[in-house]
């Protein structure tokens, strides 16, 4: 009725329907009396835009957002989409000079405003004075949020300056400028720190490094194409003739699919593949156990037709009960989510290898512990032992589901050319999942190559083949043109990967002088719908009780499966375990680093203690605040331990040509961490070339092998290797050399001819046998052989994982600030102090650690998935519901390291990823207690938490 | 989905083009309504789009208070010196909102009028009432987000910061009605209505437009306040927030207005708090008298107990700001 009074009415008043002129007319002024413009759905739009100074045309509908307009319709991607939600800031544009999210903007409304994106910011080639800030302060990983992030620091920069300052900007207003940018690598303080300098016409340096930036540390290698735009990530791709992928989720946490009929979508418009992803089982499909369950896929020219036609496939389904709740799965009589016979469609939890159901006890939908050796007689002996001492603990934890939230989704683009296919892919094991793949679609692995040249974020949930994956190269097969399937971030914070929730029950004895005499270590992992997580590992590594017994259970629910996230199992493990120490340091009225000294066997860990002593220059360790004001502050310590993973068989390639470049190549990746950064460093180290003159080409699975990017195994493992091959190149250089300037030297960096003459390596590349020289070299082995031998971990072929006898120690202390009236916990400043043996790239080294200490308050205070109790599905589907630290939040660090070769690895290093992150949240909750005097031992630890606490 | 976008010429034809039908709303910043059309929530299917009515922007100021144009963003209320100045509560309350790039396209009028955010009507696999459903999935299931009053049928809070302000600013908006009718609403009209009608979010019907918004120069000297409650200083979205406007006598209260925000269907007066100020001296024995009322009355559901503390200890808060 009133749909039709519109209309008579939009008639009498005579529309036009226009084009050109409203696109001129730009939104200014009030319309003309009397006259509708109208852009009718679904009719393209042709507008100029005003972008970066230039105009450029593009043709859109009404609804398009102006990040795609700029990312599709202009092929400008340095503009990033992630939330699409106005959460995050990827998306920053400057319109008119003041930022906004581009993905909430109708590109519509753009005509007659100036557009700035990052690509528009360099000068006659020079950076911007922001962007030249970010790479001095090395304010970036991942670099996924920086095109946003930039922006945003620009539009203040150009106030700042706008108004003839000169004093320093604080924190407060940096970190309210930028409060609309997530970074997930947690690059916060470097950005902050870059901002300001940029301000103040000052050169940046990254905020960590308290003790200064070594002399000829190399910056990170990708930050220029990352601060400007011009890294490509898998979601900038963009392929001729390209299809938009879809995936249908089935909406239930439990459910049996009673039909399926891809048909009805498979006439839909636009539509040119359509594929089932949910595996058939007997007579069936298989029981979808988690809201969010890949059903079905579709590939069609528009991104809009994929979601239409996902809507008309025809699925019906028999909703089950789900078992949602932690305490429901564990009742007796709760549904069994695995009967034993389906407990191999149980997934995998974590890295590593997997045994054997059996070798498990399973009760219902408790699977506890391996039945040998841990799982004795709930280790009531040490329970006894526990009784005896005189300082006795007993500590009940809980951690919250959290999710890897990369600022970069999940995405993949498939390209078959004949039975040759090339995946571009968000991914941390490029040859991993190329075999994957091969497997998939039994194709020689030859045939495939898979390129990750720039990865926004990984955190363990990019690991190997997964459904998006599957379903691109399965649909670009079947439709015969390239599919790009980028998971909405929705789905993406549902389904493709968590880190499991946890439950634990420790308790401690110890004797008048310290020493833990015995430890009861009760832990519970809540995978959802998988299995393989330990929560309690840490315990026995860490401290070497006289008497320890573990319980390392893992609860199945009908929740979306747990995958690999930094660090596996630690970071829960410390945040119970590293109070529970705590707790027997307050007893005791002992300094907590003091406490954990008397433990100390290994002369390494105890140096990372003394020096964080010796660092730390926050409120006194040993004491609960005993103000009682508004705001009250307190600081607490915790420590944390982690393997050093190899991949023996890694192998670098160096290939040096006589104009003097070196390149070297591998086939791992660089998501944030730096591998670029650390390749090169060795390169220009090695043959003392200037930087500029050093390669590096990784991300592509054709390059010779490396294991996938995970458990800081990656510089453990092509470090050694390229060490080796500059080592041979060396040799080679020499020999030419020497053929040359008979007699000649050999010195460090090149030789010294008989009449004195220095020949650097540069100049005697000319000389070189062949061009290019090219060696090959695999990673030596280490020092005195592996702790654990390689062992090949699942569908990991290629790259088997070896544990090393060394291992790698930390220690963090955080300083709190609690408001006792609203509960709100501020880090102060968190202090890290880590032993990773040798830095290959000391800047990009204490970047990761920032980032680690940033995820881990995170994690303490923000992160937890939440589900509907009655269905199962995923309430904090969006970064508005699911927080995470934003920079008005972040607190100071300062970085050190334990700068000691270690004794096994060939190379001295450790690898330090893992470790950055695992002690922060304990820390944080022990300052906390430190500073209210009452513990609250959960995640995330929110206001009323606090309050709670206090009542 | 496809969109239609209308732009009318002046302010009664954008009423007429809206006509109240269903799948039709107004564009102001579009940062709720086109987050919706894209995520497919509630989706409008044609949007009138305000973006060209300039008669609807801008602050200024009058002999009897300010008037405040509907589509003013939330940057320029917040930024606004003499306004900021004269009346801090408005000015930290848009300044808390959101976020900068999104402040920058927020409109004061849409900031009102914007939808709930609960996470299951934000959510496409739930049909709650306000899509057509027959249900609140947020009552039996985790409503750890939702009102503690309010909550007998749809249990979603008001979304709006600004509009708590407003409402402690006894603030009036003219409106535009369906029909041609223009007239003054105040804060407190516009926040009355029938709860149990669970898609109602104020007192106005969908096409009415909200042209702008009036503060009314306050009889006496006031002392303002806004805080929140939430886990992440900025950005976030409040567990609880308060507005408070206290209009003194020299030291004492004479009339407070203290308004609770995400805790009902709409910004809520705490009237038992508001008694027990007024006509007193603001000390620490008053304030922690009164503000330990701020949640009587109130019907907390299973998982949202917390927010009854939390409206105490926040009224608490923004109170003892205003003690000097
Ligand atoms: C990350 C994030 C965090 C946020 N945090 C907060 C927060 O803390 N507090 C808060 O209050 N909000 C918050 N918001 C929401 C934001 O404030 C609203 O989306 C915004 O104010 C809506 O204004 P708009 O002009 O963009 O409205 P639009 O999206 O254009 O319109 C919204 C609705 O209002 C109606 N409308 C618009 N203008 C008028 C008018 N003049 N008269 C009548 N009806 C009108 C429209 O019909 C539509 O139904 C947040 C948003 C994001 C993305
Ligand atoms: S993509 Fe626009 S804000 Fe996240
Ligand atoms: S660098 Fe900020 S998200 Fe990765």
């Amino acid at each position: 009725m009133a749909q039709l009074r519109r209309r008579e009415f939009l008639k009498g008043a005579g529309i036009a329907v226009t084009t050109a002129p409203l696109a001129a007319a730009g939104g200014a002024g009030d319309g003309a009396a009397g006259r509708t413009d109208e852009l009718p759905a679904g009719q393209p739009v042709d507008l100029a835009l005003s972008v970066n100074g230039e105009t450029q045309r593009v043709r859109v509908l009404p609804e398009t957002p102006l990040v795609d307009a700029l990312r599709e319709g202009c092929a400008r991607t340095g503009t990033k989409r992630s939330c699409g939600h106005g959460a995050c800031g990827a998306c920053t544009v400057l319109v008119d000079g003041t930022p906004r999210v581009a993905c909430l903007s109708l590109a519509v409304d753009a005509p007659g405003h100036a557009i700035r994106t990052v690509e528009g910011l360099e000068t006659d080639g020079k950076l911007h004075p922001v962007q030249q800030a970010f790479v001095d302060a090395d304010a970036l990983q991942c670099g996924f949020c920086t095109p946003g992030m930039v922006m945003s620091g620009v539009a203040f920069f150009e106030r700042y300056r706008a108004a003839g300052r000169t004093d320093t900007p604080t924190d407060t207003e940096v970190g309210h400028a930028i409060a609309g940018n997530i970074c997930r690598c947690g690059a916060q303080p470097a950005i902050m720190e870059a901002i300001r300098c940029a301000c103040l016409g000052r050169t940046a340096v990254p905020p960590g490094m308290r003790d200064g930036v070594p002399a000829g540390a190399l910056r990170r290698q990708d930050a220029v194409d990352k601060v400007t735009g011009r890294a490509r990530y898998t979601v900038d791709v963009q392929l001729p003739g390209m299809l938009h992928g879809a995936i249908l989720r089935a909406p239930h946490g439990h459910a049996v699919v009673k039909k399926l009929d891809l048909g009805p979508a498979r006439r839909m418009p636009g539509v040119r593949a359509v594929v089932e992803l949910l595996p058939r089982a007997s007579g069936g499909w298989l029981t979808v156990r988690w809201a969010g369950m890949e059903v079905a896929a579709v590939a069609a020219d528009t991104l809009a037709q994929a979601r239409a036609a996902l809507a008309a496939v025809d699925v019906q389904y028999d909703v089950r009960p789900p078992v949602v709740d932690r305490a429901a799965a564990e009742r007796p009589d709760a549904p069994v989510i695995f009967p034993r016979q389906a407990r191999g469609e149980a997934r995998k939890a974590a890295e590593g290898p997997s045994f054997p159901h059996l070798l498990y006890r399973w009760d219902g939908n408790v699977r506890g512990s391996m039945i040998w050796p841990i799982d004795r007689d709930n280790g009531a002996d040490v329970l006894e032992q526990v009784a005896a001492q005189p300082v006795r603990v007993d500590l009940a934890a809980e951690t919250a589901v959290q999710v890897h939230a990369t600022l970069e989704p999940h995405a993949v683009v498939a390209h078959w050319e004949g039975d040759r296919l090339t995946v571009y892919a968000s991914t941390q094991t490029t040859q991993a999942l190329a075999s994957d793949v091969a497997d998939a679609m039994d194709i020689p692995v030859a045939q495939v190559r898979v390129l990750a040249e720039h990865v926004g974020g990984a955190f363990g949930a990019k690991a190997g083949l997964k459904m998006e994956g599957l379903a691109a190269v399965r649909l670009a097969r079947e439709a015969k043109a390239p599919v790009r399937i980028a998971v909405p971030v929705g789905d993406d914070l549902t389904a493709t990967g968590n880190r499991p929730g946890t439950r634990h029950r420790i308790r401690i004895g110890a004797d008048a002088g310290g020493r833990l005499r015995a430890i009861h270590h009760e832990g519970r992992s809540y995978c959802g719908a998988a299995v393989g997580e330990s929560s309690t590992r840490m315990t026995d590594s860490l401290y070497h009780a006289d008497a320890s017994y573990r319980w390392d259970a893992n609860v199945v629910t009908h929740s979306a499966p747990s995958v690999p996230f930094r660090a596996p199992g630690f970071p829960p493990n410390a945040f119970a375990l590293e109070q529970a120490v705590d707790e027997v340091a307050a007893q005791l009225g002992v300094d907590p680093l003091t406490l954990r000294l008397y433990q100390e066997r290994s002369p390494r860990r105890a140096a990372v203690l003394r020096l964080a002593r010796a660092k730390w220059d926050g409120p006194p360790l040993d004491r609960v605040a005993a103000d009682r004001g508004r705001y009250v502050r307190g600081a607490g310590v915790a420590t944390a331990d982690w393997f050093v993973l190899v991949g023996p068989q890694c192998r670098v390639e160096a290939r040096a040509t006589r104009d003097g470049h070196l390149t070297l190549s591998t086939a791992t990746h660089d998501v944030g961490q730096g591998a670029r950064t650390a390749l090169a460093s060795l390169g220009v180290a090695g043959l003392g070339l200037p930087p500029a003159r050093v390669h590096v080409r990784i991300g592509d699975s054709a390059l010779p092998p490396a294991p996938g990017t995970f458990g800081s195994i990656s510089t453990n493992s092509f470090a050694p290797a390229a060490l080796a091959a500059l080592d041979e190149l060396k040799d080679a250089l020499w020999d030419a050399g020497a053929r040359r300037h008979p007699g000649a030297r050999r010195v460090e960096r090149g030789l010294v001819t008989t009449g004195g003459r220095f020949l650097p390596f540069q100049e005697l590349m000319a000389a070189l046998p062949e061009d290019p020289y090219i060696v090959l070299a695999r990673r030596p082995p280490d020092r005195g052989g592996l702790k654990l031998p390689p062992a090949p971990v699942d569908r990991i072929p290629l790259s088997p994982i070896g544990i090393s006898q060394d291992t790698t120690n930390s220690v963090q202390i955080a300083e709190v600030e609690v408001d006792r009236r609203l509960g709100r916990v501020r880090v102060v400043r968190v202090l890290a102090v880590l032993d990773a043996g040798r830095l290959v790239a000391p800047i990009t080294s204490a970047s990761q650690v920032m980032g680690g200490i940033m995820q881990g308050v995170s994690f303490a205070l923000y992160e937890g998935r939440r589900l509907d109790p009655h269905t199962g599905r995923n309430l904090t589907r969006s970064l508005e519901s699911y927080a995470l630290l934003g920079a008005a939040d972040a607190p100071q660090v300062a970085v050190h390291f334990l700068d000691l070769p270690t004794e096994h690895t060939p190379h001295g290093g450790a690898g330090l990823g893992e470790n950055a992150t695992i002690a922060t949240s304990g820390a944080v909750a022990n300052a906390v207690f430190r500073a209210i005097g009452r513990r609250v031992p959960r995640t995330p630890l929110r206001p009323q938490d606090v309050l709670a606490a206090l009542a | 989905m496809p969109l239609t976008i209308l732009y009318p010429s002046d302010v009664a034809h954008a009423v007429d083009l809206h006509g109240g039908a269903d799948g039709t709303e107004y564009k102001a910043g579009g940062t709720d309504v086109v987050d919706r059309h894209h995520q497919g929530i509630l989706a409008p299917r044609t949007l009138v789009d305000l973006g060209r009515l300039g008669v609807l922007r801008g602050v200024e100021q009058r002999g009897d208070g300010w008037r405040i144009g509907a589509l003013t963003t939330l940057l320029e209320v917040a930024g606004h010196e003499g306004l900021g100045r004269e009346h801090p509560v408005l000015r930290q309350a848009c300044d808390r909102t959101a976020t900068p790039q999104v402040r920058a396209m927020a409109t004061l009028g849409g900031s009102l009028r914007q939808k709930v955010r609960c996470p299951y009507f934000r959510h496409p696999d739930f049909t709650c009432w306000r899509k057509g459903g027959q249900e609140c999935f947020a009552r039996p299931g985790d409503n750890h987000w939702h009102a503690i009053w309010d909550n007998d049928t749809c249990a979603a809070v008001h979304p709006s910061t600004p509009a708590a302000a407003l409402l402690a600013l006894d603030a009036q908006l003219d409106v535009h009605f369906p029909g041609g009718d223009q007239r003054t609403v105040d804060m407190r009209a516009f926040t009355t209505f029938d709860v149990s009608d669970a898609m109602a979010d104020d007192a106005l019907p969908d096409a009415a437009l909200v042209l702008g918004v009036r503060i009314p120069r306050p009889a006496r000297p006031t002392r303002q306040a806004y805080e929140r409650a939430s886990a992440r200083h900025l950005a976030d979205w409040a567990d609880v927030e308060t507005a408070v406007v206290l209009q003194m006598d020299g030291d004492v209260v004479a009339d407070a207005r203290v308004v609770l925000g995400a805790v009902a269907r709409r910004p809520r007066r705490a009237v038992e708090v508001e008694q027990r100020l007024n006509g007193h001296r603001l000390d620490a024995a008053v304030i922690a008298d009164a503000s330990a009322h701020a949640a009587d009355g109130a019907t907390p559901l299973p998982h949202n107990g917390h927010k009854t503390r939390l409206a105490c200890n926040t009224v608490q808060a923004t109170l003892e700001r205003l003690t000097s």
